[in-house]
């Protein structure tokens, strides 16, 4: 399914991101922490052509993620490399010629596109920028763009707020892949659009994944989504990675126990609505500076040890890791 | 029919914008029974928040809303003037938003909160007195009945003190102290993380089972209706298109609009190497189609579809939809 | 930040008479201060002792001043130099202000901060202090009363511009342009300043208003334009003097004065309205 014994498109290692909570004087004054780890000692790779799932709920750390990879935040810590290029501390001038292919698709269509800009302006900025066709040519790959993310051409003359959801997000596809790029991260991109546009949008996903071999990192909350596009499904939990898969062996021998909880929330018959306990397992502060594992709160497996330090990864077996102490119990 | 508790007829809704009225709820009929859960399942622009809205008259001033009869427990609720209306919502209806943060005033610590609903309700009878009296007691047992174990620690918390998902569940805990004879929830899960829904919506159910109320349920999610509802009404550009028990809607959609929407939502529960497409777009409520307003998007269309509205068929079961595939009679 | 269809917004304006009243005056004023002059039979500078003081009459609508000049005709040629000073010395205070604001909120960290305690102070000033004090150390004169007008209003547009373009610059549009490899300067003015003119916009107008203000008051107080040549504040600076025998020199001009600045700031005021999302009515969705 997926060329192995290749180098990796994208090597993450260690990777640390924080965010600062207060600023200046407040945080001289106050006691706690002066940061929020978002995400927290993450390493992956991506293959060439894979399409990576990164799962979690809100907060979890993979946007932030996604957006670090792609430079938009600076990692505290850790390397994040292209093509074997350390990408991690070149600054924008220097970062420009990869800028081109490490491209985003967001999650809310609507403000990911100017609102004063027509999509021809949003299409053709990145052809001409980087000089990718002449400038003669430019609206013939307008054209192309447009018809590949399945519009008609005469959209070129919109603005953002005369189209739907599902149109807006189809412009926003076609003007990441202007730029021919090696790594497209998509950040939850169905979950603003209505049920029946979903589906149109996850099969644009597939068919263009499939035409053009591009590598994905695929954002979702959603395990039923992630298990229709990816290959692989990497599971989040307040910003540790603690269980990465293929997606079908994720999904028939799950080790984390979140994981397991996640999976749980999938069957949809109305039996499961009984079995659900109802009490409030309070789910992890992440700006409480806690050293022990972060699922400790909610897991039924939590051992003493937990406690102590959050678990290291831990391969299950090649390819299928897990960041847990007791995942051969579960 | 004695025991419905809401009944609406004909009501249509909308907002006068520019000089013109655009209508976004059409003819919507819906009966809710005590002790009965029912979903209004919609995609956005559907008008499925609108109905629950204009039913209690929590649109914005340039809204425009008529109905042909709304009955609540045998009140016409469109005699009512602003004020006995206003009442007669603080005392019987509860309502359950998106954000429940809406709910909470924020100077007040949760303690407050229940003990108002307390004593709000103690006219209601001798028994609601003596609980009012013995209110604290009463309050923390509610919350350890929605799942709150340490509830006297989370009385003394204000709101913003309170997760989205401890908040909501303060918020049934209200409700439950609030006894009322119908409940309007509108997407109240949508904010929270999947395994919080779960435990949140089983709360619901719960909380209905105990006060025997009539719950009109309003969601996108054709899971959750599926899990929880006892009938749904599904709609599409501000008409119902379909209505039936979930359980015959779920395993035998009529409407070609809930055959795909059904399709497209819960086919990802199994490993599929495609997911079937509705084409198209929603239409925008100032540009409806002439006729069936699913037509352009219909695969089974037909010329007679573009000719006029399809009015409401009954299959007879409770179920009925609005296509001319089962236009018999 | 949804885009306001020009349809709508001539509706918007048909429905909020304030912005049309205010409209409607700033167009008046305009065009008497553009076309009015040439219409004049009378010179706005030349003396005629022959009809010193003279009040309102079918020949002088506003009167003569001392020197016998046409009141009206320098009250036209007045405002218009009034207009331009103020709108010379608001344009270079919102270049400079917006350039600074952007560039803080866009760079962050001790710029920021440095810069921004450096507008909390201009602004604790009041402002015809500040203009006043910006005077004393530049001296006397036309340049001078653009220069004050500007650095007056630098600390407005720099604190609106770097406020708007805080909140505009982590839309996802924005780091989509910084994905495809922009650089900050072309972020700057094609993703991010067209999505925060129209609160600047506004300022401007109201900016506008204000300039004419503290032009009058430096040139009244003989600090700006010199005379004979006409400006509001001269004028009054004029007509008080002879307020006793020809009232009608200052209370004219004032007039005059006010509702100019009565124009602009409605149209603004009602613009500020009309371009805030949140004080639109919410339209249905």
């Amino acid at each position: 399914m997926t060329p192995r014994d290749e180098a990796p498109l994208l090597a993450v290692r260690n990777l640390l991101v924080r965010f600062r909570l207060r600023q200046g004087m407040t945080a001289a004054l106050s006691k706690g922490p002066t940061y929020l780890k978002a995400v927290d000692d993450v390493s992956f790779d991506v293959r060439r052509g894979e399409v990576l799932g990164l799962v979690g709920e809100s907060g979890s750390g993979k946007t932030t993620i996604g957006k670090t990879i792609l430079r938009l935040y600076k990692p505290a810590d850790g390397v994040i490399e292209v093509n074997g290029v350390d990408i991690t501390h070149l600054g924008e001038r220097r970062l420009k010629p990869y800028r081109r292919d490490l491209q985003m698709v967001f999650q809310d269509p609507l403000s990911s596109l100017n609102p004063r800009h027509t999509v021809r302006t949003a299409l053709a900025t990145p052809l001409l920028l980087h000089a990718i066709c002449r400038a003669d040519e430019v609206e013939t790959r307008i054209d192309e763009a447009l018809s590949r993310a399945g519009l008609p051409t005469n959209f070129k003359r919109r603005y953002p707020h005369e189209m739907s959801g599902g149109q807006l997000q189809r412009v926003a596809i076609a003007r990441a892949l202007t730029m021919s790029p090696a790594l497209v991260v998509a950040d939850e991109p169905v979950s603003k659009l209505d049920v029946s546009v979903r589906a149109q949008i996850l099969n644009l996903f597939k068919d263009l994944q499939q035409a053009f071999n591009i590598t994905i990192i695929f954002i979702t909350h959603d395990l039923r989504v992630a298990r229709y596009l990816c290959h692989r499904i990497g599971v989040m939990y307040f910003g540790k990675l603690v269980e990465i898969a293929p997606t079908e062996e994720l999904f028939s021998a799950p080790k984390h126990p979140y994981t397991k909880a996640l999976l749980g929330t999938l069957d949809e018959s109305a039996a499961t609505l009984e079995g659900q306990s109802a009490v409030a397992g309070e789910a992890f502060n992440p700006a409480a500076d806690t050293v022990g594992c972060r699922y400790f709160d909610r897991c039924p497996l939590r051992v003493e040890r937990c406690r102590a330090a959050h678990p290291s990864f831990e391969d299950v077996k090649s390819g299928h890791g897990v960041a847990c102490y007791e995942w051969r119990r579960s | 029919m004695s025991d419905v508790t809401l009944s609406v007829r004909g009501l249509d809704a909308g907002f006068s914008m520019g000089g013109s009225t655009v209508m976004v709820v059409r003819d919507v009929d819906l009966d809710i029974r005590k002790g009965e859960m029912v979903g209004i399942i919609g995609e956005s622009g559907s008008g499925k928040t609108v109905t629950g809205m204009s039913i209690l008259r929590l649109l914005p001033d340039n809204a425009v809303t008529h109905a042909e009869r709304i009955d609540f427990l045998g009140t016409d609720l469109l005699g009512l003037s602003a004020e006995a209306f206003r009442e007669l919502r603080g005392r019987r209806i509860a309502m359950v938003f998106q954000d429940p943060v809406g709910a909470f005033n924020p100077a007040k610590k949760v303690e407050w909160h229940l003990k108002e609903i307390f004593e709000r309700s103690a006219a209601k009878s001798p028994a609601h007195v003596d609980r009012a009296k013995n209110w604290h007691g009463a309050a923390i047992q509610l919350l350890k009945d929605v799942g709150i174990p340490h509830g006297a620690d989370v009385m003394h918390l204000f709101p913003h003190q309170l997760s989205g998902g401890m908040l909501q569940r303060t918020l049934i805990a209200m409700v439950l102290a609030f006894e009322p004879d119908l409940i309007v929830a509108d997407e109240p899960t949508t904010n929270l993380d999947n395994i919080v829904e779960r435990q949140i919506l089983r709360l619901f159910r719960d909380l209905q089972n105990r006060l025997d109320c009539a719950f009109l349920f309003i969601t996108h999610d054709m899971s959750i209706a599926h899990m929880l509802c006892d009938r749904i009404a599904v709609m599409y550009a501000g008409r119902i298109v379909e209505t039936g028990p979930t359980k015959q809607v779920f395993a035998d959609p009529k409407h070609p609009y809930t055959q795909g929407l059904l399709a497209s939502a819960l086919a990802l529960d199994t490993k599929t190497e495609r997911l079937k497409e509705i084409p198209g777009e929603l239409p925008s409520p100032t540009d409806l189609p002439p006729g069936c307003l699913f037509e352009p998007r219909c695969d089974f269309a037909k010329p007679e579809c573009r000719a006029k509205l399809p009015a409401m068929s009954d299959l007879g079961g409770g179920r009925g939809v609005r296509c001319v595939l089962y236009n018999h009679a | 930040m949804a885009a306001i269809s020009l349809k709508a917004t001539v509706f918007e304006i048909r429905r909020n008479r304030v912005v049309a009243t205010g409209l409607a005056i700033t167009v008046l004023v305009l065009f008497a201060v553009t076309v009015g002059p040439s219409l004049s039979p009378y010179d706005p500078t030349k003396m005629d002792f022959t009809a010193l003081l003279k009040p309102p009459s079918w020949t002088h609508p506003f009167g003569t001043n001392s020197f016998g000049v046409d009141v009206l005709t320098r009250v036209l040629y007045g405002a218009r130099n009034s207009l331009l000073i103020s709108f010379a010395g608001v344009s270079l205070g919102a270049f400079a202000g917006v350039l600074l604001g952007m560039t803080c909120a866009y760079i962050g960290r001790w710029v920021d901060a440095t810069a921004m305690r450096f507008v909390d102070l201009l602004f604790s000033f009041p402002i015809f202090v500040l203009a006043l004090m910006l005077m004393l150390i530049l001296g006397f004169g036309v340049q001078s009363v653009i220069i004050a007008i500007a650095l007056v209003y630098v600390p407005n547009f720099a604190r609106m511009a770097r406020n708007t373009t805080m909140v505009v610059k982590s839309e996802p549009y924005v780091q989509a342009a910084q994905l495809m490899g922009q650089s900050a300067l072309r972020i700057m003015v094609r993703e991010i300043l067209p999505n925060i003119a129209a609160p600047l916009f506004v300022q401007f107008t109201v900016g506008l208003a204000f300039g004419i203000i503290i032009e009058a008051g430096l040139s009244f107080l003989g600090l700006g334009v010199q005379p004979p040549t006409p400006s509001l504040g001269v004028m009054m600076a004029d007509g008080k003097d002879y307020f006793h025998r020809g009232p009608w020199v200052l209370t004219l001009t004032g007039a005059a004065l006010t509702v100019a600045i009565l124009g602009l700031n409605l149209l603004g005021d009602g613009l500020r309205d009309l371009l805030d999302p949140r004080l639109r009515r919410r339209s249905a969705e």
